[in-house]
């Protein structure tokens, strides 16, 4: 790339602005690990980038009353590095420690993962499980696009050109006493730097009597254009006792009515169905045992 | 667009004129003459451009030049003593066989600074977390492991 301006916004309205000024012509860069792969294999047609790197009202974690506020420009290993996210959301950790590598954690960005909406962004399926909500903000104002709304199509999300990701809140699964866990699997050919071949994502909600399931999330990625949430499933398993989530019987007829697995020069539908079947029951076991529920 | 930048390399101040579009990489060999500084692959997934930038190792072949500006970037010539003094990483790297061509060692030898600056007693996961975005396709791994370990101890 070559005669392209760069922009260092230091606020949301500058970032705003220059992006209204110059339309389509402008791109956002975070951690730049999607964008400028994409600029080196010439398919991405802008003349600025607009950085949100020193944007401090886009990074960081907080937490306020029981919602977890996550910067959308919060890198991968501020993330895992984070004491809350690793108590409090251990679906999204497990999603983030296989990630790329260290030096990749160390640019890509979580608000970078949601807008390139690949099927296979490995925090999508966690943030689906979460009941995540996106704040979209443009000139116009601001609306919140609940994460199961966000993924429109492949790389394809609910957001308007001129819209800005500013924040992701997360409610807190243990809220007001519930009792809750997740967990998330991704199978990949290496064990680092490779992107899924498929990945697995479930929360489960318990009831008091730690025997009844209360609410289930399931998502899994690479197994449509988008990532999904096996909603479905998820219905029927509210009530039923916590060993049904992980009974490979739920999860095969979840794969058949809910997923729409393909071919690809990475791996073959058959193979990525043969996985889930493993990936979805182990998830959902690992959920309970860490609510310290044996099955 | 060009414009001009002003950031400390290896613990100089220097300035730099570079376009929007470009990328680390790039100027550090063609306007400093950083050679240790590798391209491979270009697209983040061999390592081998490895630099840190305010403690953090990044691939400068996806990092924006412009990104540099007021930030502390640490590049393989800026690790030995100006007497020519190896730092204790590279002497260990030598001292265990961990360097064979020698084309992913600046990228390693940084990725193992990054991590013991931050915990200098490293587990052998965490070293090999470290460098799991460090292709070699000599050593094998093991001597890489090995001297990374090796360097720890001698630095406590
Ligand atoms: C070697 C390598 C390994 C990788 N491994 C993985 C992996 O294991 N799992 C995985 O899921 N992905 C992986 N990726 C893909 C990539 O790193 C992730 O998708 C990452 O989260 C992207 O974040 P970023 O900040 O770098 O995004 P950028 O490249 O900066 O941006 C991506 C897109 O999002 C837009 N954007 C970014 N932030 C905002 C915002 N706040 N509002 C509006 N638009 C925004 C940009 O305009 C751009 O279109 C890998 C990439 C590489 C190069
Ligand atoms: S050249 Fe940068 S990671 Fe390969
Ligand atoms: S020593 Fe040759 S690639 Fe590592």
């Amino acid at each position: 790339m070559k005669n392209i301006e760069y922009f260092k916004p230091t606020t949301i309205d500058q970032a705003l602005r220059v992006k209204q000024e110059m339309g389509r012509e402008a791109c956002y860069i975070a951690g730049g690990t999607d964008v400028l792969v994409l600029a080196r294999e010439k398919k991405l047609d802008c003349r600025a980038l607009i950085s949100l790197r020193r944007i401090p009202e886009l990074a960081g974690i907080s937490l306020q009353d029981d919602v977890l506020h996550l910067g959308p420009a919060t890198t991968l290993t501020d993330i895992l590095e984070n004491g809350e996210v690793a108590r409090e959301l251990p679906i999204l950790h497990d999603a983030v420690q296989v990630m790329g590598s260290t030096q990749m954690r160390n640019m890509a960005t979580v608000g970078g993962n949601v807008m390139t909406a690949a099927s296979s962004g490995d925090t999508l399926g966690p943030l689906l499980c979460l009941d995540a909500v996106c704040r979209l903000v443009s000139p116009g104002g601001e609306r919140r696009v609940p994460m199961d709304e966000m993924f429109v199509g492949p790389r394809t999300t609910a957001a308007e050109p001129d819209e800005l990701l500013a924040g992701l809140e997360i409610p807190l699964p243990a809220a007001g006493g519930a009792i809750s866990s997740g967990a998330f699997f991704k199978l990949t050919r290496r064990a680092a730097m490779d992107l899924a071949l498929i990945n697995v994502a479930v929360q489960l909600w318990v009831n008091p009597d730690r025997a009844t399931i209360a609410k289930a999330r399931l998502a899994a990625g690479v197994a449509a254009p988008t990532p999904v949430r096996l909603k479905q499933t998820e219905e029927e398993l509210v009530g039923a006792p916590v060993a049904e989530a992980t009974k490979e019987q739920v999860a095969i007829r979840a794969i058949g009515r809910e997923c729409r697995l393909r071919d690809s020069d990475r791996c073959s539908a058959w193979y990525r169905e043969e996985m889930l079947r493993v990936l979805i029951p182990r998830a959902a076991a690992l959920a309970l045992e860490r609510m310290g529920i044996a099955v | 667009m060009k414009r001009m930048i002003e950031f400390e390399l290896n613990g100089q101040q220097v300035t730099a004129e570079v376009d929007g579009g470009d990328l680390l990489l790039s100027v550090l060999r063609d306007q400093f003459d950083l050679y240790g500084v590798k391209e491979s692959c270009g697209a983040g997934e061999c390592g081998a451009c490895t630099v840190i930038i305010d403690g953090r190792a990044v691939t400068s072949c996806l990092y924006p030049a412009m990104e540099a500006e007021g930030r502390s970037v640490t590049t393989i010539e800026g690790l030995a003593q100006p007497d020519g003094t190896l730092h204790p990483i590279q002497e260990s790297f030598i001292e265990k066989g961990a360097v064979q061509c020698g084309f992913c060692t600046p990228g390693n030898v940084l990725s193992a600074k990054a991590l013991l600056d931050k915990n200098p007693d490293p587990s052998e996961q965490e070293i090999r977390t470290a460098i799991a975005g460090n292709l070699c396709r000599c050593t094998g791994y093991h001597q890489i492991v090995e001297a990374i370990s090796h360097a720890a101890g001698r630095k406590s």
